[in-house]
């Protein structure tokens, strides 16, 4: 069966407007289970739609003039976008269960959804703008949706602000490119742009898309909203923007990048990008873990891992070199780390989500013996803090060796020896807080704790799915490898 | 499919453990360790290899099927079992067993999950042993980390998180540089999969091409000094030794067991199989400064140990030395010189089991390490001296046991090796056993002769706690008597890296 | 390099301006202080109470919804204007249907914030500006 080629697409935004049915219609009864049940449903829904599609294997479809074009990056992306929701949905079900508007964030989870998986279409600099703003408004509510708790609130605002003045770069940076240029769609860009007269203009414009880029990453050098807004937010929403979101804002990049701005032409022009994207990853990593191992915050050193990770993941944009079968093996790398890194960092987040609502503090001595009273989410806990550690417990592993081997086939050692330390640097923090769980004695013994229902499905998927890409990477790798083709040999 | 049957059985027989309740976790862990067991002695009866399995020899029990492709490189599941790492193989199975079985009455919380981590080391050591492709074989190498960083931060002594931390990041480095090294030299060559056959035989025929700005010659040698830096610390050589005494010190009995016995042997073990046969030119060149490192690590060794005052970090210093001769067999690349060095490994492993159960028993009996509070424990603890005896009379080559067959290979090897100087740093190298002999002797004269005395009242643990380590003596003297026992395959396996470059004895 | 001048001179003139405006009125006015010129509103009207004071929230809910259907005005009036050649180009189904989508979704949404209560005044001893 042929399905149209937006179909998650569709479902995402069709999902959010029936939950906004749903509630009109009955807006005083308790629905906290239906809405999150359809939440997660449309999630998976669409994930399986974008693995038909790609099974179908149509090749690029392009629609609305070009607006958007639909690849396997698309539906690789959109099946991360789709099972981070129904993960984030499942685990929402227990988290939000006290509290008032559950129909309003369930609708800005759809919709921030749908944003991100437009994102992964996107084939023109009008409709990746649209489509980030599509995610970053629901995000900033998300982030506030605790309004009576000061830091949700807090998080809420800082996360406004410093996004409202990325929005603004971005899309400055768009208005500056086309300036140079005249054109929006990524297919006349990259044949505007070579040999472009307005180089000057145009290097101008690339840097402020990447600074725009690196806002919705959680890249150095706006990274720094991170932190506030995962220790902030409702953990559920630091799951779901810390692994979906980051995903969102790395294909949007590699979108434009790859398809818009070819590398080539770009060297002919004297701004070689890749180098800025090195530079910066080289930075977010290390920063980023260098402040993860400083944390006493649990949440906020989830925070800085994440930002550590998106620095792995800019290799994929540092270590083009030229030949398409090395670009394509790290984009692909890139990728799949996102895939693994979609479901080990929600799953983490979750757990935490679950120690919030147990009331457990936030500290690491908080944590400390939660293995006696809560031994099977603290084992799921240290596998996916392990497998984030790069350890062979989860496919974390593969993507982040993949990623080195890449940096390595592309003359950048320099750029995975970095990579290394960095890695050693993060089993230390890692183990750290698997050593407070599981070795530190707790202040109280025998405490009995509630088992929500849907947090722990939800942290239980990760970990088994995290763990079933260590035994069997083929899957993910080979769509992610065509996802990777679709966008580099394009 | 026997090393997948090997490995499926442990895996699953830790998580039955881990799954089981505490009360029967340690009885169903020491009946499940006997699978294994018994699978690495049918794998050595039913041995038929030949060659070397980086050498285009038939390693026993090989399978290879395609598991992964990253970045265009094939990564297979390829497991087989040749004349070096079968000796291992059946050490590991012996050491989990015999720590099994050590842990009863010593660890009294959360057992299930001792038992389990015990098993999963096991399964992980087995993995590391019989891998025959880069990647797989890191997979492991990286695993041991988890279920051995946690033995030693939940169940050890009072600095066990310090030790602990450090073991694990200490060892994570050098593991991530070595992956690096290597990764670099697998793409300047035309290989298309991490094969460790495929990949020394690229190295062996001069197929690195020059790349990342260095020379052909310069980026091997950067990848073979970073293979051997991942080794060096993994097996403890000075100085990238200051992990050891400590994690060994704060680990509990049956956990140093398998740290001391196996865990150092992954390093041997990798040095052999990456550094010595896929760079035999190398070799040659790095002789000497090498051997000379490997006497440095004997000297301070046990000039180091003979400081301690703690019975057990004494023993743990002990394991220096040992890890320096095998570093000093391996240089020599003759004949006897690797196969005593593959000898020494099984032969070490052994007699520091022995040690380190025998001390064990000591502290649990007096309820302290501290050899200048004990005296004349040999009337009260009777079985416990004659193991600690044997073990320290093993450990310092006494004939007829393990150990003095395999620094006798070493030494020979050592002496024939071709590269200048071997000789006097051979010599040089073979004054630490005098050193060795002498702190032991200190140890069990301070320890077991003289009056009576200790800090609290005896109570010497039941005789069949030191059952396991009984039997490693006689496995021990048994391969004294019979080294041919081993030697066979061994020789077999590195015969034929010799025949390669044309060394003798 | 030549048509940049253009605007940097421009931007120049832009910025002297005002400047020189307000330095020649500072230098040619005469200076007369006196009470009336410093009340909020020089419109003769007395101000009552102060200058800061709560609005009640309920005003920014309806300006937003106001924002909403005003930019969805933008989006119409193209769209009205061009519906007729439209309709001839490319026939009545696509150049209704989009315009019934997007109308429909903003009218869910409207639906929802009316059920929900968002648009319902509610009157609060709390605020000064109650109905």
């Amino acid at each position: 069966m042929a399905l149209p080629a937006l179909t998650p697409q569709y479902v995402l935004g069709l999902a959010a407007l029936l939950v906004l049915v749903v509630d009109a219609f009955t807006p005083t009864s308790r629905k906290n289970g239906l809405l999150a049940g359809l939440t997660a449903l449309a999630g998976v829904t669409s994930a399986g739609a974008a693995a038909w599609l790609y099974a179908g294997g149509a090749g690029r479809t392009t629609l609305f003039d070009g607006a958007l074009a639909v690849d396997a990056s698309t539906s690789f992306f959109t099946a991360v976008f789709g099972c981070v929701a129904a993960l984030v949905a499942v685990a929402s079900y227990d988290y939000v269960r006290e509290e008032p508007h559950q129909s309003a964030y369930y609708a800005l989870v759809l919709l921030a959804t749908a944003g991100m998986s437009v994102m992964a279409a996107a084939n023109s600099l009008v409709t990746a703008f649209l489509a980030l703003e599509l995610v970053s408004l629901p995000a900033y509510a998300l982030v506030a949706y605790l309004k009576r708790d000061a830091g949700s609130a807090e998080a809420g605002l800082k996360y406004f602000v410093v996004g409202a003045l990325s929005s603004a770069i971005l899309v400055y940076g768009i208005s500056l490119v086309y300036a140079a240029t005249g054109v929006f769609g990524f297919a006349a860009l990259a044949d505007a742009v070579a040999g472009n007269a307005h180089v000057t203009v145009l290097g101008a414009g690339v840097v402020m898309l990447i600074g725009g880029f690196a806002f919705k990453t959680a890249s150095v050098p706006f990274h720094f909203w991170a932190p506030e807004a995962y220790e902030g937010a409702p953990a559920p929403v630091s799951a779901f923007l810390s692994s979906a979101s980051k995903a969102a804002g790395f294909v949007l990049a590699f979108r434009v990048f790859l398809l818009a701005f070819p590398l080539a032409a770009f060297e002919a022009l004297g701004i070689p990008w890749t180098l800025v994207f090195a530079v910066l990853a080289v930075v977010t990593m290390t920063l980023g873990n260098v402040a993860a191992a400083t944390q006493t915050n649990v949440k906020r050193m989830l925070a800085y891992s994440s930002i550590g990770h998106a620095g792995y993941a800019l290799i994929g944009l540092a270590a083009l070199s030229g030949p398409t079968s090395s670009d394509v093996a790290v984009v692909g790398a890139s990728f799949s780390h996102l895939f693994v890194y979609g479901f080990t960092n929600t799953g983490a987040f979750l757990v935490v989500a679950l120690a919030e609502r147990w009331g457990v503090g936030r500290t690491f001595e908080d944590y400390a013996g939660l293995a006696r009273s809560a031994p099977v989410a603290s084992a799921v806990l240290a596998v996916l803090l392990f497998s984030l550690a790069g350890l062979p417990v989860g496919g974390g592993f593969w993507t982040k060796y993949a990623l080195f081997l890449g940096a390595v086939q592309s003359g950048l050692w320099w750029l995975a020896a970095v990579g290394v330390v960095n890695s050693a640097l993060s089993l230390f923090y890692y183990s750290r807080l698997v050593k407070a769980v599981w070795v530190d004695a707790p202040d109280e013994t025998g405490v009995a704790r509630e088992r929500p229902t849907g947090i722990y499905a939800a942290v239980v998927v990760a970990a088994v799915v995290t763990v079933a890409l260590l035994v069997a990477p083929d899957v993910v790798f080979s769509w992610a490898d065509a996802a990777a083709r679709a966008l580099v040999s394009a | 499919m026997l090393v997948e049957a090997l490995l499926a059985v442990t895996f699953v027989a830790a998580f039955a453990v881990l799954l089981a309740p505490a009360r029967y976790a340690g009885r169903l862990a020491a009946v499940l360790s006997l699978l294994p067991l018994v699978g690495s002695l049918y794998a050595y009866t039913a041995f038929d290899g030949t060659g070397n399995a980086l050498l285009g020899g038939t390693p026993a029990f090989e399978t290879v099927v395609p598991w992964v492709d990253i970045g265009g490189y094939a990564i297979d599941w390829h497991v087989g079992l040749d004349g070096i790492s079968l000796p291992l193989v059946v050490l590991t199975a012996v050491l989990t067993t015999v720590a099994v079985v050590a842990a009863r009455g010593r660890i009294d919380e959360r057992r299930s999950l001792f038992y389990a981590l015990l098993l999963f080391t096991e399964a992980s050591l087995l993995g590391v042993f019989s891998a025959l492709d880069f990647f797989l074989w890191f997979v492991f190498w990286e695993f041991v980390l988890v279920p051995m960083y946690l033995l030693v931060a939940v169940y050890g002594g009072p600095r066990r998180r310090y030790a602990a931390i450090k073991f694990f990041v200490y060892t994570n480095v050098a593991s991530l540089v070595l992956f690096v090294g290597f990764v670099m030299l697998v793409v300047a060559t035309p290989v298309e999969s991490f094969g460790l056959a495929a990949v020394a035989e690229a190295v062996r025929s001069g197929a690195v091409t020059g790349a990342f700005g260095l020379s052909a010659g310069a980026l091997t040698g950067v990848a073979f000094l970073a293979l051997f830096f991942g080794f060096a610390v993994k097996s403890a050589f000075v100085p990238f030794h200051t992990w050891l005494p400590d994690a060994y010190t704060e680990a509990p009995t049956p956990v140093t067991v398998l740290l001391a016995g196996v865990v150092t042997k992954m390093g041997t073990y990798s040095l052999l199989r990456f550094n010595v046969t896929m760079f035999p030119d190398l070799i040659r060149q790095w002789a000497l400064p090498l051997a000379v490192l490997a006497a440095i690590t004997v000297l301070y060794g046990s000039l180091a140990a003979l400081a301690q005052r703690d019975a057990k970090r004494l023993v743990a210093y002990t394991s220096i030395p040992s890890m320096g001769f095998v570093l000093l067999g391996s240089v020599a690349a003759t004949n006897y010189g690797l196969a005593g060095a593959t000898f020494q490994m099984v032969s070490h492993g052994l007699l520091v089991s022995v040690l380190f159960l025998a001390v064990g028993s000591v502290e649990d009996a007096t309820g302290t390490r501290m050899i200048n509070k004990l005296s004349g424990l040999a009337d009260r603890l009777p079985v416990t001296a004659a193991v600690l005896v044997a073990g320290a009379f093993g450990y310092m080559g006494l004939p007829l046991m393990s150990g003095f067959a395999g620094e006798f290979f070493v030494f020979t090897g050592s002496f024939a090796a071709p590269y200048p100087h071997a000789r006097l740093v051979t010599a040089v190298a073979m004054f630490g056993i005098v050193v060795v002999a002498g702190y032991l002797l200190r140890l069990l004269q301070g320890v077991l002769m003289g009056p009576f005395e200790a800090p609290t009242a005896v109570t010497a643990r039941s005789r069949r706690d030191l059952a396991p380590a009984v039997v490693l003596v006689l496995l021990s003297i048994y391969l004294g008597v019979a080294p041919g026992a081993l030697m066979g395959t061994i020789q077999d396996a590195v015969g034929a890296f010799v025949a390669l470059i044309g060394g003798g004895l | 390099m030549n048509e940049w001048i253009a605007v940097g001179v421009f931007a120049v003139v832009a910025a002297s301006i005002p400047a020189v405006m307000v330095s020649a009125s500072r230098l040619l006015r005469p200076s007369v202080p006196e009470k009336g010129k410093e009340t909020v509103y020089e419109s003769g009207e007395v101000p009552t109470g102060g200058t800061r004071l709560n609005f009640n929230i309920q005003y920014y809910m309806v300006a937003l919804l106001f924002v909403v259907f005003d930019i969805e005005t933008v989006l119409i009036f193209p769209w009205t204007v061009v519906y007729q050649d439209a309709v001839g180009a490319a026939g009545l189904g696509s150049a209704l249907a989009p315009m019934l989508v997007f109308i429909a979704v903003l009218v869910v949404g409207l639906g929802w914030a009316w059920r929900t209560g968002v648009i319902r005044w509610v009157s609060s001893a709390n605020t000064e500006f109650n109905t």
